[in-house]
């Protein structure tokens, strides 16, 4: 099975932690992959992420694939393959 | 409304004052718009920087030290001893809104005195005082100094240290102990009028044109302040250096001279790292609610220390700019540069620099002194910090500045500037439009004339795709003129993360009651900038200048996700000369015209 490296940073470190998570999974898609951690690490991670309303990620949030952000890949159905690195950010600012 | 300036003739010691009428007040508003209307009129083309005839000025705007919410900022403008054009530096602590207290919209200097001075304001007073024993004296001591000489611990004072006595190019003005008006050398143009420190006490309260109608303005900016996830969450918990993860992850944190833009242990220099590693204390600017400075205190030898910050820019400028991630060691350094008075993100980049020079076998060792000035040494950071603030050693080489330290040792294409002010810290070749933004900055090399990392990279007010440059001219142009604004009525720009142009409108016209559109506000941003593009402009700087470092242009990036990428300025560069209305980099007469300028 695909293993993926998953990453949180800012608040997401108290649900994934403060390293690179090595995952096992079948999730093809980022969005399969977002259930699939929520189910792992508790559904706080979706209602961080993903907007109730829309189901897509929440305006702010950072989810990138390899170093490039989904919103201009495929989104959450973008297609994951062995030894991707997702990495997870909610909303930062500064100057 | 008016505006009442006080100016002070440093040479025969005259204090006076002068009314800003209600005219022009409108069409340049305060802060940034007012200090450049000064300087435009009242300086002559070509003058020395350092000459009795540049002015110095510290100015406030109309929503300073009122409800208005993040409005305990000023500004400071004059004429730039690094780049030769326009230096303006905006600036947060208790300051500003005290000066209003005391009942001034800001203080223009000219002249330069005789001997050490500072300037003591007291609710509608001014005299200029002896600062013989405060000359050498760092900032921290100064301000101690001054209050236990004035006997009053609720003086609020911006000064200089060693650094703008002796005129590195790059010294800053320091206020309340660790808040700075950085970058363009205000600090040096200060030390050369011989002129200390500005104290300043006030008693008075500021006047609105429509108090109530203020207070319902403000109760619906808090709100959105309070629920925004940058203002609200992430900036007052892990302050600004919570982009050190975001910006490296994306390939684009400047890391040894620019030389790539990924930092394999930027997470060690990190907001969350600070947060679990230094922090003590939040500590808010005047009447801030989103409180994202930092209190930090360093236990362990070598580095320790108690002060405050480092902020994104300084963790990144004294950590990957120089190959460093020794929290400790740029907490120190940074707090060296906030008591000697130093820009730390042209120190960290011209450091940057000479680590690059000498790596290359450029800079002999016999002009170090046995400093090891390699990539990645941190005792190096901390000793530069103090021999570039007293110019002592190599330390007066690195005062010059990365574009004439680089130009002294032949090698001008491994200085990162531009015109002549060192660059920030987000890769442009990663974030073209960002790339955009610093070419055309009237001050030289600035990430906050046009914040283009807030679509490009964050995603406010909305995403845009940093690989691409289509569009891009417009964004820079609308971030420029907004934040025109954000430093003319004075207001911190971190409150454009959760208000837009309308609820800044809302805000503004209970204080003023000027009664703006939308569009006008935006128009009054577009006069000031095209006003300090005309200044700059008679000081020599025209399309040539408006461009990058060539490792930006030229140098793909070597690694991390942009890969391969360079700015492709080219792409941008007319389109948004189109959308300013300029020709080559000057305004064109009709655009004079449309805003009022002619």
């Amino acid at each position: 099975m695909p293993k993926i490296f998953v990453r949180g940073y800012a608040s997401l470190r108290e649900l994934l932690g403060s390293r690179d998570l090595e995952i096992v999974t079948d999730a093809e898609t980022v969005g399969l992959l977002i259930d699939f951690l929520a189910e792992r690490f508790g559904s706080n991670l979706r209602e961080m992420l993903l907007d109730p309303a829309t189901k897509n990620i929440l305006k702010g949030n950072k989810v990138l694939v390899n170093g490039r952000d989904v919103d201009f890949l495929q989104g959450l159905t973008t297609k994951l393959k062995d030894g991707d690195r997702v990495v997870l950010f909610p909303p930062s600012g500064g100057g | 409304m008016q505006l009442k300036l006080l100016r002070v003739n440093l040479s025969n010691q005259k204090i006076w004052t002068q009314t800003i009428d209600d005219e022009t007040a409108r069409k340049y508003v305060g802060g940034r718009g007012l200090g450049v209307k000064v300087l435009y009129d009242e300086l002559k083309p070509g003058i020395d920087p350092f000459s009795p005839e540049n002015k110095l000025i510290f100015m406030t705007g109309p929503v300073t030290g009122t409800a208005f919410p993040l409005s305990g900022r000023f500004h400071v403008i004059t004429k730039s001893p690094l780049t030769g054009g326009i230096a303006d530096s905006n600036c947060g602590g208790d300051w500003g809104p005290e000066l209003r207290f005391a009942g001034f919209d800001g203080i223009v200097f000219e002249g330069v005195a005789k001997a050490p001075r500072y300037l003591w304001v007291r609710d509608e007073k001014a005299e200029l005082r002896d600062a013989e024993k405060l000359w050498g004296k760092g900032v921290w001591d100064t301000e101690d100094m001054i209050r236990d000489e004035l006997g009053d611990p609720k003086i609020k004072l911006a000064s200089i240290g060693p650094a703008g006595e002796r005129l590195v190019l790059f010294a800053a003005i320091i206020n309340d102990k660790h808040r700075a008006a950085g970058r363009g050398g205000v600090g040096a143009v200060m030390g050369s009028k011989n002129l200390k420190s500005v104290a300043v006490r006030g008693m008075g309260k500021v006047s609105v044109a429509d108090l109530k109608g203020l207070e319902v303005a403000v109760r619906r900016a808090v709100e959105k302040i309070r629920s925004s996830a940058v203002t609200g969450k992430s900036l007052p918990e892990l302050g600004t250096a919570v982009l050190v993860n975001v910006i490296n992850e994306i390939g684009a944190y400047p890391t040894r001279n620019f030389q790539t833009g990924v930092f394999p242990t930027a997470n060690k220099t990190s907001g969350e790292t600070m947060r679990d590693k230094i922090l003590v204390s939040n500590k808010p600017c005047w009447g801030c609610i989103v409180r994202c400075g930092r209190v930090t205190k360093v236990k362990e030898p070598p580095y320790q220390v108690e002060g405050e910050g480092p902020e994104y820019e300084t963790v990144w400028s004294m950590g990957a700019m120089c190959g460093v991630d020794d929290l400790n060691a740029i907490t120190k350094a940074h707090n060296i540069c906030d008591d000697l008075g130093i820009d730390p993100i042209s120190f960290g980049s011209t450091v940057a620099c000479a680590m690059e020079l000498y790596e290359k076998g450029l800079i002999p060792k016999e002009k170090l002194y046995g400093l090891e000035l390699r990539f990645g040494n941190p005792q190096a950071i901390v000793e530069l910090a103090w021999l570039t603030g007293y110019r002592s050693g190599f330390g007066n080489e690195i005062a010059l500045g990365a574009k004439r330290l680089a130009d002294k040792y032949n090698a001008p294409d491994l200085a990162m500037h531009v015109k002549g002010m060192e660059l920030p810290a987000y890769d442009p070749r990663a974030i073209q439009g960002h790339g955009l933004g610093y070419a055309t900055s009237n001050r030289g090399g600035c990430h906050l004339r046009a914040y283009m990392i807030a679509p490009e990279v964050i995603g406010i007010p909305e995403k845009l795709d940093p690989y691409k440059t289509e569009g891009k001219a417009q964004w820079v142009k609308t971030f420029q003129d907004l934040f025109c604004i954000a430093d003319s009525l004075v207001f911190c720009k971190f409150l454009t993360f959760a208000l837009n142009a309308d609820d800044l409108r809302e805000l503004t016209n209970p204080i003023t009651g000027w009664n703006w559109t939308t569009d006008e506000l935006m128009r009054t941003g577009d006069r000031i900038y095209t006003l300090e593009r005309m200044f700059i402009n008679r000081e020599g700087f025209g399309r040539k200048d408006d461009t990058l470092p060539k490792r930006m242009l030229e140098e793909p990036l070597p690694e991390g996700p942009a890969k391969g990428r360079v700015n492709r300025l080219k792409e941008m560069l007319d389109d948004y000369y189109k959308v300013r209305g300029w020709r080559n980099g000057k305004p064109t007469k009709a655009k004079l015209k449309e805003i009022g300028l002619a």
